[in-house]
């Protein structure tokens, strides 16, 4: 039938876009890792890295800190998770905003106040007898803060599904609180805890802010990679060490995707939501414990935000705007942050327009189921590439004169494209699952009336996702803005990027000047999140709106 | 409205991969009438009703609407309205908005308004022009997709379970609103139903399906007395199937060791039969008189009727269901009755149905 071929066809486009973004890139990323340095297929780069004396060392600190960052956050994010879902706690509003601010803020600027507290002028280093922060332990913190709110939004998401019948069913056996949680709460977040551990382990493998800010000679792989491309140009060991990088990862969304395909649905339609119950002991233990977590964090920001307004830390703490005089330092000045705001928006137009095309090809469109099912499983891949990796592989394939796409190179093109690529499966995921929650019978029901598929998606499906699809634009906004590994090795001599400015800024010394930059980045993805939820707020009311309530009569409804 | 027109479907088959959902069906939906396509889930029908709907394209077979050969034909082309079971209204417009969806091109505003109001007072909800889905209820809901789909001026309107999401009460009185204004509009209609009862209380013609085949298409009157199988019998209201052997002209034993009269002219002596009657043809006789001697026991009251359960004395697993009059006293549980069986009442099926005998415990007391 004549709409099956423009949906195939749909599809294949979904699919060749990400091949040549994703694929293509990778594939060049293994071919250089077994190429030499005469351009000769060989092992010997390969074996040059694998046997150098540092890299043993970087493979065990990349391990060590990964394990110890996700054996912290973990707890953590649970105990967070648990206090804003399951508990009858006050201020939970306030709670939630202060625990997901990490997400809205560059990666680096948790290190940069850890130098303010505990660096070799600390205002808390005193306490510590002079031992500053440098080394495995400042790296560590940095990435426990960084990482903490992507596992605090996994897990809150999986805590928030609950059965009610099932915890009064407990408490009719007579299970205590404690019991209730081992044998019921636990086991339904089993998979969300997997997953959490995954995106955190990915996530700290592959940052390059915290080594490089607090690290000192704390080496990890990122930082190989990073001095591999930087300093000396050698591709050969970036690339195997990109691999490094890339097979945990892979490994990791493979098994987190096999746990999420073999869970059974825990909410059925007969489920009753949970409402939690006050319990005077649980909630003083949790709150104390999810308060100072989210105190602790708006302590790191607001120790940045001093650092930036204050003449000169810890000198000289009379407050003063000098540090926001930018265009005084090098790394890009003011332009800088305007030019992520523009990569932070065009990312997010093309992104959330290329996100929801796939998703609706491979969830809603008449395409051979085949082509679906491959579509949906490529869509998965970019989650498991580290941004670095990404970065490398993206210089080695768009810095190919013979590639047709060589024009994007040295240009704004890449940055879009690479921002793209890296922060595609979230919104992938997230608009698949709001198409999946839509009637099934809509399309047939298009078909019918008439019109073609084309007009259903503008005139039902995409309105329908309106809401959803602000989402994503606000997350790939806050992505691109955020992200410094994917586009470190990308960004052209003449179109500098805030978020990378606060690392040159933070390598030439000028730290004030970087963390005012932070501070800047944030308040611009306040102002993202905050416009988003107004426009989502909107969109949502206008659904509901009717001419007048729900009417008398019987409560059936169709869904 | 359109005139009424007649749908005749011929061989259709569908496959997917190695399992057949259609194999061969051919039927005629006659103008103006309520065909009524049962059986139990997975027996082709809702493939069935896709296929004529043009959702789907048969591997064999072919479809006419009026005469018409619109088996090649796009949904939209085919004039077919249709009635989804989840009603598929669009959460995100209007009452008004839903219904002029499907109206042709080229009305003006005013006159995709007037026909709005006109179908909305046909479906008997006027001036909910402006509400939005959501805030409607089921049975609102149902009557807007039923405007929704007429409002193209189909020439067939196609049902699939339009009963199936609302409550038993309000079922009830919207199938007879359906019917009502299927018979006033006289649009040919095709509906999917996995309720018999439902099926025998509003269709013109049943359709039963089974297995991707159809097993008997005609009038609820013939498919409930005539049933041309046993699994006719068992499906479509309740009925005791018992399997039988002729043991001479006019003869036959009912679990191979009750004789019982029985016109078996089409069969041969020795030959295999399933007996099929329904619970209340069967009599009861209290104390001694002629007939099987059975014991009662199960009793349940059913408003009008007493519906009783009898085991056949000396027969192992040999159950019989029958339904008496509530007014008339039903014997107690434990009570050695006769149980007779009027030939004429009786039908019988060539081949011993093993399975029906299980399946028909379940059916019988539904």
């Amino acid at each position: 039938m004549k709409s099956r071929i423009g949906d195939n066809a749909a599809a294949v486009v979904a699919m060749a876009a990400l091949g040549a973004f994703l694929l293509a890139p990778l594939a060049a990323l293994a071919l250089q890792a077994v190429t030499s340095d005469d351009g000769r297929i060989g092992l010997a780069g390969a074996v040059r890295y694998l046997t150098s004396p540092g890299l043993a060392h970087s493979l065990a600190n990349t391990l060590e800190l990964a394990v110890a960052v996700v054996a912290t956050v973990i707890p953590l994010a649970l105990l967070t998770a648990f206090a804003l879902e399951r508990t009858a706690l006050p201020f939970k509003g306030f709670l939630t905003a202060a625990t997901g601010v990490p997400l809205l803020i560059p990666s680096l600027l948790p290190a940069l106040a850890l130098v303010y507290l505990f660096g070799r002028q600390g205002l808390l280093t005193p306490l510590f007898g002079g031992q500053t922060i440098y080394g495995a332990q400042g790296v560590y913190l940095a990435d426990v803060i960084a990482t903490f709110p992507h596992a605090l939004v996994i897990i809150r998401t999986a805590l928030s599904a609950a059965d009610g019948r099932l915890y009064e069913q407990a408490a009719l056996l007579g299970a205590k609180s404690w019991r209730a949680f081992l044998t019921i709460t636990l086991p339904g977040v089993r998979h969300g805890l997997v997953a959490a551990a995954t995106a955190t382990f990915s996530l700290t493998i592959a940052d390059i802010g915290a080594p490089k800010v607090v690290g000192g000679n704390f080496d990890v792989l990122a930082l190989d990679i990073f001095k591999a491309v930087v300093g000396r140009q050698d591709f050969t060991v970036a690339a195997a060490a990109s691999l490094f990088l890339l097979t945990p990862s892979l490994f990791a969304v493979a098994a987190e995707r096999m746990a999420a395909r073999k869970r059974a649905a825990l909410i059925s339609s007969r489920s009753t939501p949970f409402t939690p119950t006050p319990n005077r002991v649980r909630d003083v233990a949790v709150g104390v414990g999810a308060w100072t977590i989210a105190l602790a964090i708006l302590g790191v920001l607001g120790v940045c935000q001093m650092a930036a307004l204050v003449s000169r830390w810890p000198y000289d703490l009379s407050l003063s705007l000098a540090q926001y005089d930018l265009d005084r330092v090098d790394g890009g000045g003011w332009s800088a942050l305007s030019n992520s705001v523009l990569l932070g928006l065009t990312t997010a137009t093309l992104g959330t327009a290329f996100a929801f095309f796939a998703a609706w090809a491979s969830e809603r469109s008449k395409a051979t189921p085949a082509l679906r099912q491959a579509l949906s499983a490529i869509a998965l891949a970019p989650a498991a590439v580290p941004g670095l990796a990404l970065g490398v592989a993206y210089v080695l394939v768009f810095n190919d004169p013979a590639n047709p796409l060589h024009i994007l190179y040295g240009g704004f093109g890449i940055l879009i494209a690479v921002s793209v690529t890296h922060a595609f499966t979230v919104a992938y995921l997230t608009c698949a699952a709001a198409l999946k929650s839509l009637d099934a019978e809509f399309e047939a029901a298009g078909d019918v009336l008439g019109g073609g598929g084309a007009r259903l998606v503008a005139r039902v499906i995409a309105p329908l996702c309106a809401p959803t699809l602000v989402e994503v634009f606000v997350y790939l906004f806050v992505a691109a803005t955020t992200t410094v590994s994917a586009v470190v090795f990308l960004y052209p001599p003449d179109v500098k990027l805030a978020s990378v400015a606060i690392l040159n800024m933070d390598d030439a010394g000028d730290i004030a000047p970087a963390a005012a930059m932070g501070m800047l980045i944030v308040y611009v993805n306040l102002c993202a999140r905050g416009l988003g939820l107004f426009a989502q707020t909107l969109l949502k009311r206008r659904r509901t709106s009717s001419a007048d309530a729900a009417v008398s009569g019987d409560p059936a409804r169709a869904h | 409205m359109s005139e009424a027109a007649s749908v005749r479907v011929q061989g259709l088959s569908r496959r997917f991969g190695t399992v057949t959902a259609l194999n061969g069906v051919g039927f005629t939906a006659p103008a103006g009438e309520l065909t009524c396509l049962i059986g139990p889930s997975g027996c082709g029908k809702t493939t069935l009703l896709r296929l004529i709907a043009g959702l789907d394209a048969p591997s064999e077979g072919a479809i006419e609407i009026d005469g018409q050969d619109v088996t090649r034909l796009s949904p939209a082309q085919r004039g077919a309205g249709m009635v989804f079971q989840s009603y598929a209204l669009f959460p995100n417009m209007t009452v008004e908005a839903n219904i002029s969806y499907g109206m042709k091109r080229g009305l003006s505003a005013r006159e995709m308004s007037a026909r709005v109001d006109q179908l909305l007072e046909t479906v008997g909800l006027p001036g909910l022009n402006h509400r939005l889905p959501n805030a409607l209820s089921g049975g609102q809901q149902q009557r807007v997709a039923i405007a929704r789909a007429l409002a193209p001026d189909p020439r067939i309107l196609l049902l699939d379970e339009p009963l199936a999401a609302l409550d038993p009460q309000i079922r009830e009185r919207l199938r007879v609103e359906l019917k009502s204004l299927q018979h006033r509009l006289g649009v040919t209609t095709i509906m999917v139903t996995h309720d018999q009862e439902e099926a025998l209380a509003i269709a013109d013609r049943i359709v039963v399906m089974r297995a991707g085949r159809i097993e008997q298409a005609d009038p609820p009157e013939t498919v409930y007395n005539l049933p041309a199988s046993a699994f006719v019998a068992g499906f479509v209201g309740a009925a005791n199937v018992i399997p039988a052997t002729v043991s001479a002209p006019g003869q036959i034993q009912l679990f191979g060791v009750r004789s019982l009269a029985a016109a078996t002219a089409d069969f041969a002596i020795g030959a295999s039969v399933t007996v099929c009657v329904r619970p209340e043809a069967v009599r009861l006789e209290q104390g001694e008189g002629r007939g099987v001697s059975a014991r009662i026991v199960a009793r349940q009251f059913a408003g009008a009727t007493q519906k009783l359960e009898a085991a056949l004395e000396g027969v192992a697993r040999a159950r019989v269901s029958l339904e008496v009059p509530a007014d008339r006293p039903a014997p107690p549980i434990g009570a050695l009755v006769h149980l007779d069986f009027p030939a004429d009442r009786l039908r019988l099926f060539p081949g011993a149905e093993a399975s029906a005998v299980s399946a028909q415990d379940e059916v019988a007391w539904t």
